[in-house]
């Protein structure tokens, strides 16, 4: 029996949702790609006792933020130095948000990006992004707060979007 | 459903198509193989690591030599920074032709030459081909296509007029529409990529005009007027879809940044006098004594930015001495509003203003943003900027990359290079 047996198939149906996400968390697209690559490597070792008993999905997405946040950590001057993203310049206001959040998100740590990309993209909740990045759900709600609140800060622009996710109290 | 997650996902979207399940497989494999033979190699590697230092106890020859800041024989000059390394897609011809319709909005154009087969001021058509001398459009997800009836770089340049390297492409501020020479026409047309529908400007503009003179065309901020800067016809405003000229500037003056309908478009006169204009008169809101820059007329309608320098009209500027001052004046009354220092001003080398991004930033265009530690040269294109006119503030809003032998870049809602 193939020891992988499953696997192209997890990939194929999978691997453009999971590249998305290592998009959002790198803002690179070479980036992204090695760092999915990576995890998928990763994922097809242990593909026996994941495809058996455990979530490969969801193992992957866990997979994709620690690897990502271990390479930032090892890399750091690297990747703070790189060429940004070319973002697309649509400034229509729409697409202006857009340029400006593909900026901006780069300038948060990786913890909050992943934080952000994992209740906002990805749709987890709390005890799930808590679960995914192995830390508390209060650490997760006030590492949303954190990220949201530099949002604000480096792009008063999104207000209005971000206000969305997480209106700004009003003095009464 | 948020709009902020609807963003995430437009940005997610832009991630290439990956096939990765092989790849992960042999790289998976690989690892296995090396786990299971991990002790054997580790064997072999040992016995042949101690038979290595018994034949040479000194090392391999050279290694461990040249220590960082040693002068040596053929020593490197460290005044000339490594050439820029191409990125992979740089170096793929651009053959696909921009289809008909059903194509997404543009990030950025380009074109560029045929390396060393290119011959400045001389007869350049038999070196032309698809892959070269060609505007080229790259899409917000990278995809790049060429405008094969769009005119590029004149070929049929001669020894006295070799500057004026190409007729321009313009980008409509959303990337959908884009604009250009069509030769064989001797008329700009107007394509709208989604849809595919063309118009057809009317004005006839001569290939011979446009070899001699040149020229600048730029979309009104909502793409529906299309403004023609050209020599040797009047400079208009024109409405894309009607075909009709719905502004015409006096005799002197011309204009970069054509209005929407309703605001009236900043101008300036060859004699370095700013004014705004509409229904055909112009006002004049500014004679400044030094160089100034100005872009479009902001969201109140009432305010025009300016960027002004230390240097005084008619004397040289150059690169080294950059606009230090971002300055708003009212076009009206002529008095100035506000006027603060680029912070931090060394680092924008705008050629060009914009529309505005908001109520306090306005859009510019400069080149390319060196890095000072990088150690290597920067690369070739444009940097797009916001300008702050409250605090001067500048933000760095993205990169348009010019591939090795690129000629010019055309952004979205700046006139055509």
């Amino acid at each position: 029996m193939d020891r992988y047996e499953g696997f192209r198939e997890f990939v194929s149906a999978r691997q453009q949702a999971l590249m998305r996400t290592a998009y959002l968390l790198t803002g690179d697209a070479h980036r992204a790609e090695d760092l999915l690559q990576t995890v998928l490597t990763r994922i097809a070792r242990h593909w026996p006792k994941l495809a058996k008993d455990g979530n490969p999905e969801a193992y992957a997405r866990r997979a994709l933020v620690n690897e990502h946040v271990s390479w930032l950590r090892r890399r750091r001057s690297d990747i703070l130095t790189s060429r940004p993203p070319e973002p697309a310049y649509d400034p229509e206001s729409a697409g202006l948000h857009r340029m400006v959040l593909q900026q901006v998100l780069l300038r948060l740590t990786p913890r909050q990006r992943a934080v952000l990309v994992l209740r906002f993209y990805e749709d987890l909740s709390v005890e799930e992004t808590a679960d995914a990045l192995g830390c508390s759900p209060g650490t997760v709600k006030s590492q949303t707060h954190y990220a949201l609140g530099r949002l604000r800060v480096l792009a008063p622009e999104l207000a209005d979007l971000l206000s969305e996710v997480d209106p700004v109290e009003v003095p009464r | 459903m948020t709009r902020f997650r609807d963003e995430l996902d437009s940005i997610a979207r832009q991630a290439p198509d990956v096939d990765l399940a092989e790849v992960a497989l042999r790289g998976a494999r690989r690892t296995r193989t090396a786990l299971i033979s991990g002790s054997a190699t580790a064997a072999v590697a040992a016995l042949t690591l101690a038979v290595t230092v018994l034949i040479n106890p000194g090392g391999p020859a050279g290694v461990g030599t040249v220590t960082s800041g040693t002068p040596s024989s053929g020593a490197t000059f460290h005044g000339i920074p490594a050439r820029p390394t191409p990125s992979p897609e740089d170096l793929v011809p651009v053959r696909a032709v921009l289809p008909a319709s059903g194509v997404g909005p543009v990030r950025y154009a380009y074109y560029d030459f045929c390396q060393d087969t290119w011959k400045p001021g001389e007869d350049n058509a038999p070196v032309a081909d698809e892959t070269c001398l060609q505007w080229k459009v790259v899409l917000q997800d990278g995809t790049r296509y060429r405008v094969a009836d769009a005119l590029s770089v004149y070929t049929d340049q001669t020894k006295k007029n070799y500057m004026n390297t190409a007729a321009p492409l313009a980008i409509s501020r959303d990337g959908r529409r884009i604009a250009y020479y069509a030769p064989d026409r001797e008329r700009f047309t107007v394509r709208e990529l989604d849809t595919g529908q063309v118009w057809e400007i009317p004005q006839v503009v001569r290939r011979k005009a446009m070899v001699k003179g040149g020229g600048l065309i730029t979309f009104s901020p909502d793409g529906r007027r299309l403004g023609l800067s050209l020599s040797g016809i009047p400079q208009v405003i024109v409405d894309v879809e009607s075909g009709r000229v719905v502004e015409e500037a006096p005799k002197g003056w011309f204009f970069l940044n054509p209005a929407d309908e309703g605001v009236p478009t900043v101008v300036e006169h060859e004699r370095a006098r700013f004014g705004v204009l509409s229904d055909g008169k112009v006002t004049v809101f500014a004679e400044p004594k030094t160089w100034a820059l100005t872009g479009a007329v902001g969201p109140d309608g009432a305010t025009v930015a300016m960027l002004t320098g230390p240097t005084a009209q008619g004397e040289s500027m150059t690169n080294g001495e950059p606009y230090d001052k971002v300055v708003t004046v009212d076009w009206a009354s002529g008095k100035v509003r506000s006027e603060v220092k680029l912070d931090p001003p060394r680092r924008l080398r705008p050629y060009r203003l914009g529309s505005w991004l908001n109520e306090r930033e306005v859009l510019a265009l400069g080149s390319a943003e060196p890095d000072p530690d990088s150690g290597r040269s920067p690369d070739l294109g444009d940097t797009a900027y916001a300008i702050d006119v409250t605090t001067g503030k500048i933000r760095k809003l993205g990169d348009y990359r010019l591939p090795p032998w690129g000629g010019s870049i055309s952004a979205p809602g700046f006139p055509g290079g």
